[in-house]
């Protein structure tokens, strides 16, 4: 049996937003802990991890792990059904086909449920190791998102380097070239959430296709900053933290120059 | 043409291995081709003419056939632009042991040829589209114009000294390239780590590749690969015939249970099994004493005669059905392009063993067996050490432009329009591979999904379930015919 009430429902809303462009299919995987979500895109060149923790439900409920296969815009559909300010409920039996969702609105005048047929997806799941990033980058989620579409404008590759200076990110197309860069606010009097925090052992460039980069962005109503960590030649980490429950993390592989050719 | 039911085996006992991916997965791979297998596609779907007609292959003004390149072309093209990297690998020189395979398949073309001969008097065109498919050949003109036309652009190409998909494994083996491609089960035989099937999708369709992984078929069945090698061998390979009344399932039992077909031989002999060995599968002083054997046993003989040949067919049945599936599957999968091809009949020579019409560019007559040791040795040796070339460079190169047009338009009568845009794809798509994206698993390794048991556990329960249902509808229809 796995039971979980969310108060907050809205956080399963977005979260579904945030994936549904991304990833067609994708289990749910449930333990004690809390649930958590890994899954690839269509061409293996992202991957993106949620991690919602037991304590941050207002009542969870596991007693066997269990992983719920889902189709992430089927899922999305039922959540549109709930309003943002509804309270929800997700219930699976221990070998169940279904899901069942349940939304309370907030004075419990109206209670819909729905159940969503589940899946059996087997897919790779990838082990990601605990990594030491060379730099990491705060800032505000909404800044970040406008950068990557003011980009997206003029070409489909971007590169993202980090320097004593501050975040450049550049681009380069038919059209012409972009330069946007972002300085840290370090000692500049600002409230927590609007301010660029720059923690750089080394400097850093890599260049990623834009495309992937404006797919993260739509879970930027999931929280008021981003966290983006790099090191030279592995995937970037864009992390959103969820409130006080949780995170989404987007791995994106970077483009490299082709050496054996 | 490859190893006889090992598809349909695999899909039931070691289900695990196969899985079908969408053709973006692949992006960023690179890719060991069957050249001589695709040929024989194109040959046989790039076709004009509407159901009621006699098909034609295209031709240009001089009348040479210019379906393969025009097939080779498009998919080429289809490949470069998912970011795909392929290498095309052409067949050599047929393994001796082959002949025999060969022979039948020329007893099979002869056939072919005089059907074809009744269709046209009686006007059949479906028919005569029939045989006129199994009489296709890809001679050396046609490798060459294929390998020409990769070559302009800017795809590698190897020339294999043996067979095609023996080099395509050890391409792969050696970490040259992610897959094999070809719809040759043997591949796997061949121990190709990936294996990829029907990749021969229309240009926009949602169709899907087949995956197949060496490592994890063998992991389901529970073999090495020296009892994997002997279990394809009793399957029925290319190379040598097959025990009679042994089947799929019978054959990996024995196999199992004996680790290798000398054991089993013996076990036969031992038992005094009804199974059916072929002469050349025994040697030179069991040859003698069987003739002896026989004498003695010819009454009991006659008796169990029967009984094989009854097993044998309730044996192929299945198979049967199995070719009839592939079949209507492929005639999905093989409308290319631009040509229409009657869906009925479409079948590419790979999955049905009843066709003729493959047979490597280069038929070497000489018959060289050696009589003394069993057939199956040799068989055996053909799939461990095969003769391949090592240390190839694979290199992806710019197109010639100018030389594709060259070829294409001017000796081979294409439509210069469509055939500039092709060479814009291939320019584009090699730009944008100058800068290639990394995928996600160069970096974090593959491990065990958490559903993977649980899903694992459904899938044997589901196919006990399945078991059951059909011994009882079995036993139902044996009521009722009582």
């Amino acid at each position: 049996m796995f039971e979980a009430r969310l108060t907050n429902g809205s956080i399963l809303k977005k979260l579904l937003e945030a994936l549904k462009d991304l990833v067609t299919d994708a289990n749910i995987d449930c333990s004690e802990e809390g649930l958590s979500i890994q899954a690839m895109d269509s061409s293996h060149v992202s991957l993106c991890a949620v991690a919602l923790r037991s304590d941050g439900f207002d009542h969870f409920r596991c007693d066997r792990n269990i992983s719920l296969g889902f189709n992430s815009q089927n899922l999305g559909k039922i959540l549109k059904c709930a309003d943002n300010t509804d309270m929800i409920t997700l219930k699976a039996e221990d070998s169940a086909d279904n899901l069942t969702l349940m939304f309370e609105s907030k004075n419990q005048d109206r209670i819909s449920d729905f159940e969503l047929k589940l899946m059996d997806i087997d897919a790779d799941h990838l082990g990601i190791p605990d990594t030491e990033y060379k730099t990491t980058i705060r800032m505000p989620s909404n800044e970040f998102k406008r950068i990557i579409t003011d980009l997206q404008v003029l070409g489909d590759t971007c590169t993202i380097a980090v320097t004593k200076e501050g975040v450049r990110f550049s681009v380069t197309g038919d059209l012409g070239t972009g330069n946007v860069l972002v300085r840290s606010t370090n000692g500049v009097d600002k409230e927590e959430e609007e301010a660029v925090v720059i923690d750089m052992e080394e400097p850093v460039e890599l260049t990623f296709a834009l495309r992937y980069l404006n797919f993260f962005t739509k879970a930027t109503n999931l929280g008021p900053s981003v966290v983006i960590s790099m090191s030279p030649d592995v995937p970037v980490v864009v992390e959103y933290p969820i409130e006080q429950i949780g995170h989404i993390k987007y791995y994106l592989a970077p483009k490299i120059d082709d050496a054996e050719e | 043409m490859g190893i006889k039911n090992l598809n349909k085996l695999l899909s039931e006992e070691a289900p695990e291995c196969m899985k079908m991916s969408p053709l973006k997965a692949l992006n960023g791979r690179k890719i060991a081709i069957d050249a001589s297998m695709s040929i024989y596609q194109f040959l046989i779907a790039v076709r004009q003419g509407g159901d009621a007609n006699v098909h034609q292959q295209l031709t240009n003004e001089a009348g040479e056939t210019t379906s393969h390149i025009q097939g080779m072309f498009n998919r080429t093209v289809r490949f470069l632009l998912e970011g795909i990297k392929p290498v095309y690998v052409f067949d050599g020189k047929p393994p001796s042991l082959k002949s025999g395979e060969l022979l039948k398949r020329r007893e099979k073309r002869a056939k072919a040829e005089a059907d074809l001969k009744t269709a046209k008097e009686a006007g059949d065109a479906e028919e005569e589209n029939k045989q006129n498919k199994r009489l296709v050949r890809a001679g050396t003109k046609e490798n060459d114009d294929c390998k020409k036309l990769l070559r302009l652009m800017g795809c590698p190409v190897v020339e294999a000294p043996c067979e095609a998909e023996a080099q395509c494994a050890a391409l792969c083996k050696q970490g040259k390239v992610y897959a094999s491609a070809t719809e040759d089960m043997d591949c796997l035989t061949f121990a190709t780590p990936v294996l990829l099937r029907k990749m021969t999708f229309a240009k926009d369709a949602k169709s899907e590749i087949q995956v197949l992984e060496y490592a994890k078929a063998v992991k389901a069945l529970n073999l090495t690969h020296d009892e994997f090698v002997d279990l394809c061998i009793m399957l029925g390979c290319d190379y040598c015939d097959s025990i009679g009344g042994v089947g799929p399932v019978t054959a990996l039992k024995l196999i199992r249970e004996h680790k290798c077909i000398e054991n089993v031989l013996k076990w036969i002999k031992r038992e005094g099994k009804k199974f059916k060995v072929p002469d050349s599968w025994l040697s030179k002083e069991e040859k003698e004493e069987e003739g002896e054997e026989e004498k003695k046993e010819g009454e009991e003989e006659k008796v169990e005669d029967e009984k094989v040949s009854e097993e044998k067919v309730s044996e192929e049945k299945p198979s049967a059905e199995a070719d009839a599936e592939n079949k209507s599957e492929d005639a999905n999968t093989t409308t290319t392009t631009t040509t229409t091809t009657t869906t009925a009949s479409a079948k590419p020579p790979s999955t049905t063993s009843s066709t003729s019409t493959v047979t490597p560019p280069k038929t070497t007559g000489a018959v060289k067996i050696n009589m003394s040791e069993p057939v199956y040795i040799g068989a055996r040796r053909l799939f461990k050490n095969h003769e391949v070339l090592e240390d190839q460079t694979l290199t992806w190169k710019e197109c010639d432009g100018p030389g594709l047009t060259k070829f294409l338009v001017d000796e081979m009568g294409f439509n210069p329009d469509r055939i500039a845009s092709g060479i814009d794809k291939i320019k584009k798509a090699y730009k944008t591979n100058s800068k290639p994206q990394m995928r996600m698993d160069s970096f974090f390794t593959v491990k065990k999904a958490p559903n993977a048991d649980l899903l694992q556990k459904k899938r044997q329960a589901e196919k006990d379930k399945k078991k059951k249902g059909g011994n009882k509808k079995q036993k139902k229809g044996s009521f009722s015919r009582r």
